[in-house]
């Protein structure tokens, strides 16, 4: 008996000893700085000496959170992109606009052509098995078969990939790539565990490297994560997640003030008003670089007149459609170049056309218009107040409109470059921090081209500026593409709208970025007394 | 107070069986009183007939619904007036006892055999029913009681297993008599049963329940406008007229020494077979509103024999014997008497 | 009685083929398709027709039409476009979720609607009456959003009883199937109302009366009995709408069921997962209807004997 006591008191003690250690060890891994904050290379600050929530949710509309299949890379529905900032890690990430190591430590390229990774040799996948190149490249030629997503997007330039060994990886472009990193950092292009997916093919894509393990999933309803313990990065205290899907804005907000879920992304505009006047909720914003803007169809014998798009561009009101359309969220420019507003090379010295009803009214007595009524195609939800300002405005200076609400997919199908229904469409459009994502909306016959803006010298000069190395360069050139888009206005640019993330006071270590890659995987709460 | 669930039957082959007394029921509306009877009495003595004679809206049905205490509330309204079945004043008891004496001491049937059915349930079950309540007998006794009790109306008992809808309307008439004769009860009251039925059927169920009568002795209040059929199977006759009994007596009396000119202007309304030339004699004018008595005599509008007294205020019951009484202001005058030649149970 | 239903049962295939042909061609019709959402805005025109070729896009619609009945005629409901996982598998893993809101609805609704309208009946014209009618009046016109966010805030966020929303475990079932149930308890109760009314003016209730029935059994067994028709109609309406997705409490209650599955199908240009939710719904429609009829037979035997052909109940007659 005496001897079982013995040990055992041996035991405990040495238990202790050791997970004092441990606790300093993660003590340790909290850099320095204001808590809640986040360093330069991606580190988050945690709050010291105090307790944290185990379990948190996270709710939101169906543009975000509506998972119905989770399947990265080979679905290319927006909302996998949080699933997959959770799950998955890339080679390399994007932070405030630069490159940091990721899974890669270190790589050099001498021409943007040819490139070497040297990897990390100490990650995990969820499923025990470690991470190499091999896997790099198993993921890659996944993302390159799937045509039409993001994924293929980012690698369909890969001419070469090799593994000299396991921690080491070579890729070759087809043509000249400055903006292959960006590609790479971009969260679509993860890497996956080929042995899980050939265990399992419907959930073996479950598997990552990232933070959190998915642990439970229904369609269209809620997916459950639970912290990987075995992670290569910083730890977070939170230890399982859920996001879930919530139909309607009041019952976001009911459940956020009943305690059932702890942050919301999206609410109703009134329903914000209750969210921001509650002292038991903080609000943070971030103004993305996706952009409304109303694009005209070139073809069209009204909308394809200058005069025409002129006197709309005089006549446009922006700050009512924030005022109206996002409750006031939203950065309304103030030059007046059609770019996404945190995109490289934005040229600002364009001048922005401010409204004046006599100079719209001038413009449109020099156009063809003879009192036709013109149709502008919008989408459900505020994207139709847009039109809605916009023909209440046209109405001032004699231009009928005519309204035609349509869901998402109608509006796809509408404003298409190739048979293009639309006279005048509002829009959104997603530009990227690189100016070469400019391509898919001026480029002649671009799937994205919602104004079937034909302009040979517009291509050549985007063809041109993709292979310019120099980046004094590359900026002239298209800073000149912006000038010409400004002259002939295919698009008019509204404003950039802003993303609203409402938490319980208690939570931090959200990080909102520009390129709306929000980051929620080291969510937190602070336990209140 | 607890609810007086019992009932003390009274069994005297000497005294009435049924003593209905200056009763009065009214249906009380939003905006008028419809004085449907009023101040009736009459009495039935074990194993006897009488037939409640009168046209539509005379008040009879509403006369024979209060012997049962199931005048339709809250508009009916039973104002005064007593009615006494073997000893117990059926006014007076509560539902619970109600319940006992209906189906058992007295029994109640129906003018339209087709909607009297529940079409839901088997005639059988409809019958056992009324056995189940009122004897204390498992379902398999009730059943069997049932099914005897479709033979003696002449309904094989093997259809006790089918549905009212397949059987025709004379059969109906003859399941909803065996429902009410199922426990032999002392009194049976029969609401113009074989109105809704054609003739050759009358004469069957008009048969049948004579026979039932003689084999079981039961009372009957034979409610009717037909005073042929008061003639075949009634012993007494009582004749309302707007909610009262203006001549009531024996069937001789009533048939062939008729006093009160309405009763008279009943049989004068009856096609003679024999005399095919002659024209009907109508009684002229209609029934009064049951809303707007006259303060007088109710039929003194219509009556040829009326004179200015007869409207002037209420009339009392004269009795002329034993057994025949009348409510005219004529037979003040001792002289008086009416047209009619002879006795009409010839005609 | 058993070729009555076989015969209706039989009649779900003009109702299968009718209905499928409505909704594919709706929605083929619809601007859009499911491949707008599969692509990003650097998709070459290439390669969108290489997309649009891989679910046949580029065929006409009544080359796909025929492809999904051909599938169909095998049994075959066809794959989601958009989860790539079958069709059949989506629907079955919501179903329970709508019946058992369904089976909830029906239990509040019609147990408490059936005495409000048997007492509303034999106190008619009386306050009692009153107040029932006017809560029906208040139950039938009250959106079900509404009534379904009220709910949300009195008892999810007031007095924090229960979830507001999802699907975790028997809690989160209460809102939603008061909700509806309420809802088809108004129906319910109006009809059971008028049916009663009718009934209690029946003669056969008095002639149960005069046989010294006691009142209550003659409200409950003779009255009811007979009432069952009109009643067994409304609560078979009503529950068809139910189960064939209260779309709206779903929504409201985030609760994953049939009717938000078929509008997210709708809304994503899924032909396949849209058509075969249509399809699914209009059978359990269908069957559903039909079991009212049979409840019908079940209830009145007149309608049994109708059911069960003419020689049986002629021979009836004749005897």
């Amino acid at each position: 008996m005496k001897k079982c006591r013995k040990s055992a008191l041996v035991f405990l003690s040495l238990a202790m000893v050791f997970s004092l250690l441990i606790s300093c060890g993660s003590a340790a891994d909290s850099p320095s700085g204001t808590p809640g904050t986040f360093t330069e290379d991606g580190q988050l600050v945690l709050p010291t000496g105090v307790e944290f929530v185990d379990d948190l949710v996270v709710i939101s509309d169906n543009n975000k959170f509506s998972v119905i299949d989770i399947d990265n890379p080979a679905s290319n529905v927006l909302t996998n992109r949080w699933i997959d900032t959770l799950v998955y890690d890339t080679l390399v990430d994007c932070v405030a606009g630069k490159i940091v190591p990721s899974l890669a430590k270190s790589w050099e390229t001498a021409d943007s052509k040819h490139f070497t990774f040297k990897l990390r040799d100490d990650v995990v996948f969820h499923n025990g098995e470690k991470f190499t190149a091999k896997d790099v490249i198993y993921s890659f030629q996944r993302h390159q078969a799937a045509k039409g997503t993001q994924a293929y997007d980012n690698t369909k330039n890969i001419e070469t990939m090799n593994a000299p060994d396991d921690y080491t990886i070579e890729f070759t472009t087809k043509d000249v790539d400055v903006d292959f990193l960006m590609e790479l950092s971009n969260v679509y292009t993860s890497i996956l565990n080929q042995k899980a997916i050939d265990a399992d093919a419907e959930k073996g894509a479950w598997v990552g490297t990232g933070l959190w393990k998915i642990v439970g999933f229904a369609s269209n309803d809620y997916v459950k994560f639970e912290v990987n313990s075995s992670y290569w990065g910083q730890a977070t205290p939170t230890k399982k997640l859920t996001l879930k899907y919530v139909v309607e804005p009041s019952t976001r907000l009911i459940q956020l003030q009943n305690g059932e879920a702890q942050a919301c992304f999206q609410l109703d505009q009134t329903d914000y008003q209750y969210a921001m006047a509650d002292p038991a909720f903080r609000y943070e914003t971030v103004t993305v670089n996706s952009s409304m803007y109303l694009a005209f169809n070139m073809n069209d014998k009204i909308t394809g007149d200058i005069n025409f798009r002129k006197a709309v561009a005089a006549v446009i009101n922006r700050a009512d459609m924030i005022q109206v359309a996002q409750a006031g969220f939203g950065e309304a420019p103030t030059d007046g170049s059609w770019w996404g507003i945190q995109t490289e090379f934005r040229n600002t010295d364009i001048p922005l056309i401010k409204q004046d009803i006599e100079l719209a009214k001038e413009y449109l007595a020099k156009s063809s218009y003879k009192g036709e009524e013109v149709e502008i195609v919008a989408g459900n939800g505020d994207w139709v107040k847009h039109a809605q300002l916009a023909q209440a405005e046209l109405q001032k200076i004699g231009v009928k409109i005519k309204i035609f609400q349509t869901d998402a997919n109608g509006l796809f199908a509408y404003a298409k470059y190739d048979g293009n229904q639309a006279q005048m469409v509002a829009y959104v459009g997603p530009f990227s921090f690189s100016a070469s994502s400019i391509k898919s909306f001026l480029y002649p016959g671009s799937v994205a081209n919602r104004a079937s803006y034909n302009n040979q010298e517009v291509a050549k000069l985007i063809d041109q500026a993709t292979v310019t190395i120099d980046v004094v360069e590359r900026e002239k050139l298209y800073k000149q593409i912006q000038q010409i888009e400004a002259d002939e206005l295919p698009f008019i640019y509204l404003y950039a709208r802003t993303t609203v993330f409402i938490e319980d006071k208690n939570v931090g270590g959200v990080r909102l970025s520009a390129d709306a890659t929000h980051d929620i995987s080291r969510i937190y709460m602070v336990k209140s007394k | 107070m607890a609810e007086e669930t019992t009932i003390d039957r009274v069994d005297d082959s000497e005294e009435f069986l049924l003593e209905v007394k200056n009763l009065t029921v009214h249906y009380v509306l939003e905006t008028e009183r419809v004085e449907a009877v009023n101040d009736i009495s009459f009495s039935l003595k074990k194993g006897r007939t009488i037939g409640l004679v009168g046209e539509t809206g005379a008040g009879k049905t509403t006369a024979a619904l209060s012997i049962l205490n199931l005048v339709p509330g809250p508009l009916g309204v039973i104002e005064s007036g007593e009615i006494v079945l073997s000893g117990n004043n059926v006014l007076k008891l509560s539902p619970k006892q109600l319940e006992k004496i209906r189906g058992k001491d007295v029994s109640m049937i129906f003018q339209d055999p087709m909607t009297s059915l529940n079409p839901v349930m088997t005639v059988g079950d409809q019958i056992a029913e009324s056995v189940k309540l009122h004897e204390k007998v498992n379902n398999a006794a009730a059943y069997r009681r049932a099914m005897e009790m479709l033979e003696l109306v002449g309904i094989p008992g093997m259809r006790a297993s089918e549905y009212p809808h397949q059987f025709s309307g004379g059969m109906k008439q003859r399941v909803v008599i065996a429902i009410a004769l199922a426990c032999n009860p002392k009194l049976l009251i029969a609401d113009e049963p074989t109105t809704a039925l054609d003739v050759t059927i009358q004469a069957q169920v008009l048969d049948m329940i004579g026979q039932l009568k003689e084999k079981f002795g039961t009372a009957i209040v034979m409610i009717t406008h037909d005073l042929g059929v008061v003639a075949e199977i009634c012993d007494e006759v009582a004749v309302m007229y707007a909610g009262k009994i203006v001549e009531s007596g024996t069937l001789d009396d009533v048939f062939n020494h008729t006093t009160h000119p309405y009763t008279e202007g009943l049989f004068y309304s009856i096609p003679k077979i024999n005399n095919k030339k002659a024209s009907l004699v109508p009684i002229p004018g209609l029934m009064p509103d049951p809303t707007k008595l006259p303060k007088g005599c109710a039929f003194a509008p219509r009556c040829a024999y009326a004179f200015e007294e007869c409207s002037a205020d209420k009339l009392s019951l004269r009795k002329i014997n034993q057994t025949h009484s009348v409510l005219c202001r004529a037979y003040d005058n001792p002289d008086f008497h009416l047209n009619l030649k002879e006795g009409h149970n010839n005609a | 009685m058993l070729r009555y239903v076989l015969r209706r049962i039989l009649w779900l295939i003009p109702v299968i083929i009718c209905v499928s042909f409505i909704i594919y061609t709706l929605l083929s019709l619809a601007p859009g398709t499911i491949v707008d959402k599969m692509i990003t805005d650097s998709t070459t025109q290439a390669e969108l027709q290489e997309i649009m070729a891989k679910y046949d896009l580029d065929k006409p619609m009544v080359y796909r039409y025929a492809k999904y009945m051909w599938g169909l005629l095998q049994g075959d409901l066809g794959t989601s476009q958009i989860t790539g996982s079958s069709v059949w598998q989506s629907f079955i893993a919501r179903l329970p979720n709508t019946l058992w809101l369904a089976l909830a609805s029906l239990v509040i609704g019609v147990g408490l609607s059936l005495p409000l309208g048997i007492l509303a009946a034999k106190y008619s014209s009386t306050i009692w009456d009153n107040l029932t009618t006017g809560f029906t009046l208040i139950g039938m016109s009250m959106p079900s959003f509404w009534l379904g966010l009220l709910l949300l805030r009195w008892f999810s966020l007031d007095f924090k009883i229960f979830p507001a929303g999802g699907n975790a475990g028997l809690k989160s079932f209460v809102l939603p199937a008061i909700t509806s149930g309420l809802m088809l308890m108004a129906m319910v109760t109006r009809q059971t109302r008028s049916a009663m009314l009718e009934v209690l003016h029946s003669d056969y209730l008095r002639t149960a009366r005069a046989k010294g029935v006691p009142e209550k059994s003659v409200i409950r067994v003779h009255a009811l009995g007979n009432a069952w028709i009109p009643i067994i109609t409304t609560i078979g309406n009503v529950l068809s709408r139910t189960l064939a997705g209260q779309a709206i409490v779903e929504s409201v209650f985030s609760w994953p069921g049939i009717g938000r599955l078929t509008i997210e199908a709708v809304e994503q240009r899924d032909v396949t997962l849209a058509c075969g939710c249509v399809i699914l719904t209009s059978i359990i429609y269908v069957l559903l209807l039909l079991l009212v009829d049979i409840m019908y037979a079940v209830v009145d035997p007149r309608i049994r004997a109708q059911y069960q052909g003419t020689k049986k109940s002629k021979k009836a007659v004749m005897a």
